[in-house]
């Protein structure tokens, strides 16, 4: 009852505005933890204040925070409101970062369950109430069913078995101490095996969520490439201001864009150079965080000249990603270099494109398409739900931590404990739970008894 | 009525077996008079399968049986012929003891503390009918002859004597274990009370006449040294003692063949047996049918008493025909030659659906009844004693118009099993595991006298003096814990000497004791080299001083899961509620609410059937009707 709970509380779409909503004692103390205040003065309730979400010290996006105290508020507890502007990405990521910071995500209706518990919803509501939860967390389930495709379910019930296979190795030994010893070795192997399965399911999160709200793809490249060009010309209409001054482009413009049944998040950032513009390295900063969670990224070069420090400085930064693309922009004027030759020394495929004259757009689009239909990538393998990911992520966790222990040669029980969690973690996933599994795994695989 | 009216009695325990006894004990030990029935007198306490006492989870029980003022470690400890720890490696919270007994000797020194037992009466006689007046509070009891017993409360402890049949091959008794006569009354009279009953089976080996084996072609199995007691009251001291060894040998592929060559010829694959069988403990068929790709299985030899040659053999529990199973026996390395003494067996008994009972092991519509044990589904006879103290307690708690005692989950093992058993039910013997206690690392077999002493003394079957000893310990193992935190150990090239030899990271900078004892390699005894103010204390306070700080986080975090599972315990589900009228449960969760009658918001999340979002629902109509 005092864990503070945090969701999205404006209905997912293409609304500009998203407002995550953060309720209960360490409300504020979340916050603050991803909110940087304009002005460092204190947050005073009942007003709205000006600032930045911050992820790991990269400002990802301007927002306004109001605050309201227990008990003058919806719930009767204290609420924080975080206005964000960018989008369904930004609103999930600030969701992401309150969870991070200790919240807890908020189930169905509990927003309304606290207000009626706290006495802030008139009594001959409470029928509706209860009503009300039963129909939305039959209607979360069903979501959830809709969001967890048969094969990723599968995949985390087969994972949850292994966990249980191992416990059930440890359990048998521990009650039925004539049984032979689990082997410790085997053990470690077997949960950070998991473990990384999980982690990278967990890590797929985020395309799942791309590929159903649309692929983040990211314009970068040194100033002056002609970024904002390429996003005109794919978006077939003038919507970033684009001029012959390096550096124009000082925000993030976020664009959805229809290549097949692909949603793309075009974002045209601002070009990577060292700069003394201060307002200009807001928005380097800016494009290196836009980049960093980008699903694809279209890395835009000038054909017309020779590479320069900025480019392979924008590489640097780059080349670690999952999926980047070089766009050789500018390419009606003499081609300098072939695209084989680039693809070779970069490890990435390189097109040809007019950004001014519109060609070699469509071989882009073509490539984007295959890139995100061919083989593992497909929507049905991804954790969608932020609750699934978060869920994920805590087994991981606890796989690790009972992987440390066993390595550490802690007694069996403790590792178990590990297990446990692990085991329940997933279970939310699946729906599954706990409790009787593990005995009646010990029992179906291992002979005991007198 | 038939007979004549006896003595009012507070309280009739039905059964003289772990559990009555415990029941009986308890009862008369908290000043009520008490009559304890068995069959046969010569019965009491008897052993009828395994000879020992303890093991993984069980010792739990009986230690935590201890520290409530029961009866069984003391027994044990007078009585045990050999005693282990087991599971010594595998941490804190699964240590088990385990003791032989010396089968004759265990129950008749039970015997004998039930007749020194003031106000307890014991008394050879087969009871068939529970009288219940029309309120449904119970009056008495009639024994086969007629006479009525008035009695305030009646404790149902009849084991596997109900409508009891034993099975070997083609052969069937209508006994109880061990050739007892069976209850063959008293299943219909609980029919006729309204009472649901189940049939369940178990089963034993057979014995075998020592001087027939040859013990060089075996593992030996020697006890533990020092002995640990059971019982806190007991000295150690007091207690060491020469042991007797058993012995450990195992199944091969002929063992296998025999059984599979004569599996029609067994009542239980023949479809004889009706009764539902345990995973917990099955029998050598079943073994080798469900684990057909195990080539061989343990198989232990263990002493039945001292003062016999009989020996039980762990691990063959069978029903297979005689010849089958003498020549399955006779596979075994240092067998070929042994004599069979008495034939393995099946049984099949009548036991209640658990789920009819309080959490005081009281029946839910019958005032004054209780019942403990296998009766109620489970199996052991430490499942069988716990219930039975609990039983014991609550019913002279009844008979004194107090409220129940009930022991939860987070508290200890019993409460785990009582809670399984009256909550989720059972459909198989029931067996206590660690695995089904969710806060083990807290409900250690080093700590159920701090646990549950306080229980003890508060329901009155512990003594001022051995509580007072309690708080006294529980304070030095907090001054000691105080002092290992607060002592900083100065980085000098001794002590760094000191860890390199302990195979552990040497320190640049002060550390503290506590600190140093939590790092695997090292602990409490180990660092007494390097702790000059350590003060003298006795091994118990020094091992709870080291468990705490060692596992200190890992407690932590179950201390909090407790604090989570208390507060919906807390809630309390008023008995008068009607599930059928809140809409916003669904109807599978109406029923099993309805039906199961949970008393408070925990024990409704544990019922099968009932979600997460039921409970939500309970919670808005709970605080609904606050607010009215």
């Amino acid at each position: 009852m005092n864990e503070t709970i945090a969701a999205v509380s404006t209905p997912a779409g293409r609304g500009g505005i998203g407002i995550v909503r953060i309720c209960g004692s360490e409300a504020l103390r979340i916050a603050a933890e991803f909110f940087i205040l304009k002005h460092k003065k204190p947050i005073k309730p009942y007003t709205i204040r000006y600032g930045f979400i911050y992820d790991g010290g990269l400002p990802i996006d301007e927002a306004l925070l109001s605050y309201m105290k227990a008990p003058r508020s919806y719930t009767a507890l204290d609420t924080v409101e975080i206005n964000c502007h960018g989008g369904y990405a930004v609103v999930q990521k600030a969701l992401g970062l309150a969870l991070k910071a200790g919240a807890r995500l908020a189930e169905p209706g509990e927003f309304t369950k606290l207000a009626f518990l706290n006495g802030r919803i008139d009594l001959s509501q409470a029928e509706a109430v209860m009503d009300i939860i039963n129909a939305e967390s039959d209607y979360a389930l069903a979501s959830a069913a809709r969001q967890l495709s048969g094969s990723v379910k599968n995949r985390i019930s087969s994972l949850r078995d292994e966990i249980l296979d191992v416990q059930a190795l440890i359990e048998v030994s521990v009650d039925y101490p004539e049984y032979e010893d689990a082997d410790r070795t085997v053990i470690i192997e077997r949960l950070s095996g998991i473990s990384d399965k999980l982690t990278n399911m967990a890590a797929f999160a985020n395309l799942g969520r791309a590929l159903a709200h649309g692929v983040k793809t990211a314009i970068v490249g040194r100033p002056n490439t002609g970024k904002s060009s390429l996003l005109n010309a794919l978006l077939e209409r003038e919507r970033a201001i684009v001029t012959e001054i390096p550096g124009t482009t000082r925000d993030v413009l976020s664009e959805k864009l229809h290549v097949g049944s692909l949603i793309l998040d075009l974002m045209d950032t601002a070009g990577l150079r060292q700069s003394a513009d201060s307002i200009e390295r807001l928005g380097i900063e800016r494009t290196l965080a836009c980049a960093s969670e980008a699903d694809l990224i279209l890395w835009i070069l000038d054909a017309s000249c020779e590479m320069n420090e900025d480019d392979l400085a924008v590489w640097e930064i780059i080349r670690g990603y999952r999926r980047v693309i070089g766009v050789l922009n500018k390419s009606d004027l003499p081609p300098i270099w072939d695209t084989d030759g680039m693809a070779a020394r970069f490890g990435i495929p390189f097109f040809n494109v007019s950004a001014r004259y519109l060609y070699g757009l469509d071989s882009v689009k073509e490539h984007i398409i295959n890139l995100f239909a061919a083989g593992d990538i497909t929507s049905g393998d991804a954790l969608t739900a932020e609750r699934h990911k978060q869920a994920a992520e805590r087994a991981a966790a606890s796989l690790q931590n009972a992987a440390e222990a066993a390595g550490a040669g802690l007694p069996d029980d403790l590792i178990s404990m590990d297990l446990t969690e692990a085991v329940s973690a997933l279970g939310e996933i699946t729906g599954e739970n706990a409790g009787g599994d593990l005995i009646d795994r010990i029992f179906s695989s291992f002979c005991v008894g007198k | 009525m038939l007979g004549s009216e006896y003595l009012n009695w507070d309280v009739a325990v039905v059964g003289g077996g772990h559990a009555g006894c415990e029941a009986a004990l308890a009862s008369a030990r908290l000043g009520l008079n008490v009559i304890l029935f068995a069959i046969q007198l010569d019965s009491i306490a008897m052993m009828p399968c395994n000879p020992n006492i303890g093991g993984s989870s069980k010792g739990h029980l009986v230690r935590e049986l201890d520290a409530l003022g029961g009866e069984m470690a003391k027994n044990i400890d007078k009585t045990f012929i050999q005693s282990r720890m087991l599971n010594a490696s595998k941490g804190p919270a699964v240590y088990s003891l385990r003791a032989q007994a010396d089968k004759r000797r265990y129950a008749w020194e039970m015997r004998r503390t039930l007749e020194n037992t003031r106000n307890l009466c014991i008394r050879q006689s087969e009871i068939t009918d529970v009288k219940v007046d029309e309120t449904g509070r119970v009056l008495g009891v009639y024994s086969e002859s007629g006479a009525f017993y008035e009695c305030g409360a009646v404790v149902l402890c009849t084991g596997t004597y109900l409508k009891a049949r034993c099975l070997y091959g083609d052969v069937i008794h209508a006994t109880g274990p061990n050739g007892q006569r069976a209850s063959v009354g008293l299943s219909d009279s609980l029919k006729r009370l309204g009472i649901r009953l189940q049939r369940f089976k178990t089963g034993t080996p057979a014995r075998i006449d020592r001087n027939s084996i040859d013990f060089s072609k075996m593992e030996i199995q020697n006890g533990d040294e020092p002995i640990v007691p059971f019982s806190f009251d007991t000295d150690p001291r007091s207690i060491q003692r020469a042991q007797v060894p058993c012995y450990l040998t195992y199944t091969n592929s002929l063992t296998h063949e025999v059984i599979r060559a004569n599996l029609s010829r067994s009542p239980m694959y023949g479809g004889v047996i009706e009764g539902t069988g345990a995973r917990y403990c099955p029998s050598i068929e079943d073994k080798v049918v469900r684990f057909a790709d195990k080539e061989r299985h343990q198989v232990f030899i263990e002493p039945e008493g001292e003062d016999t040659s009989e020996m039980y053999i762990s691990g063959m529990s069978t029903s297979l025909p005689e010849d089958v199973q003498e020549a399955m026996y006779r596979s075994l390395p240092g067998m070929s030659g042994c004599r069979v003494t008495r034939n393995g067996y099946a049984i099949e008994y009548d036991c209640i659906d658990p789920t009819q009972l309080t959490t005081g092991l009281m029946f839910r519509d019958i005032c004054g009844l209780f019942s403990a044990g296998q009766i109620n589904g489970s199996s052991g006879y430490e499942e069988a004693a716990a219930q039975g103290i609990v039983a014991g307690i609550n019913a002279a708690r009844f008979v004194r118009n107090k409220p129940p005692i009930v022991i939860d989950r987070s508290e200890g093992y019993i409460g785990v099993l009582i809670d399984d058993l009256v909550i989720k039910g059972t459909n198989e013997p029931y067996r206590m595991l660690t695995s089904r206690a969710e806060y083990r690392l807290l409900l250690r077999q080093d700590n159920a006298d701090i646990r549950l002493r306080p229980k003890g003394y508060g329901a009155g079957l512990v003594s001022r003096e051995k509580y007072e000893r309690l708080i006294s310990k529980t304070r030095e193992i907090e001054d000691e814990i105080e002092r290992v935190r607060k002592t900083v150990i100065a980085p000098s090239t001794r002590i760094n000497e000191f860890l390199r030899l302990n195979g552990s990271a040497e320190t640049m900078t002060g550390v503290t004791l506590a600190e140093l004892i939590k790092r695997p390699e090292l602990s409490c005894s180990v660092c007494a080299v390097i702790d000059s103010g350590r003060p003298e204390l006795p091994e118990d306070i020094r091992e709870q001083v080291n468990i705490q700080i060692k596992y200190e986080g890992y407690i932590k975090r179950q201390a909090a899961q407790v604090e989570q599972f208390k507060r919906m315990e807390g809630r309390k589900l008023p008995d008068n509620i009607n599930y059928a009228a809140i809409s916003g449960l669904r109807l599978e969760a109406r029923q099993k609410l309805e039906f199961h009658k949970p008393v408070n918001l925990g024990q409704a999340g544990r019922i099968t059937g009932v979600s997460p979002a039921d409970i939500s629902v309970l919670i808005v109509f709970l605080t609904a009707n606050k607010l009215q």
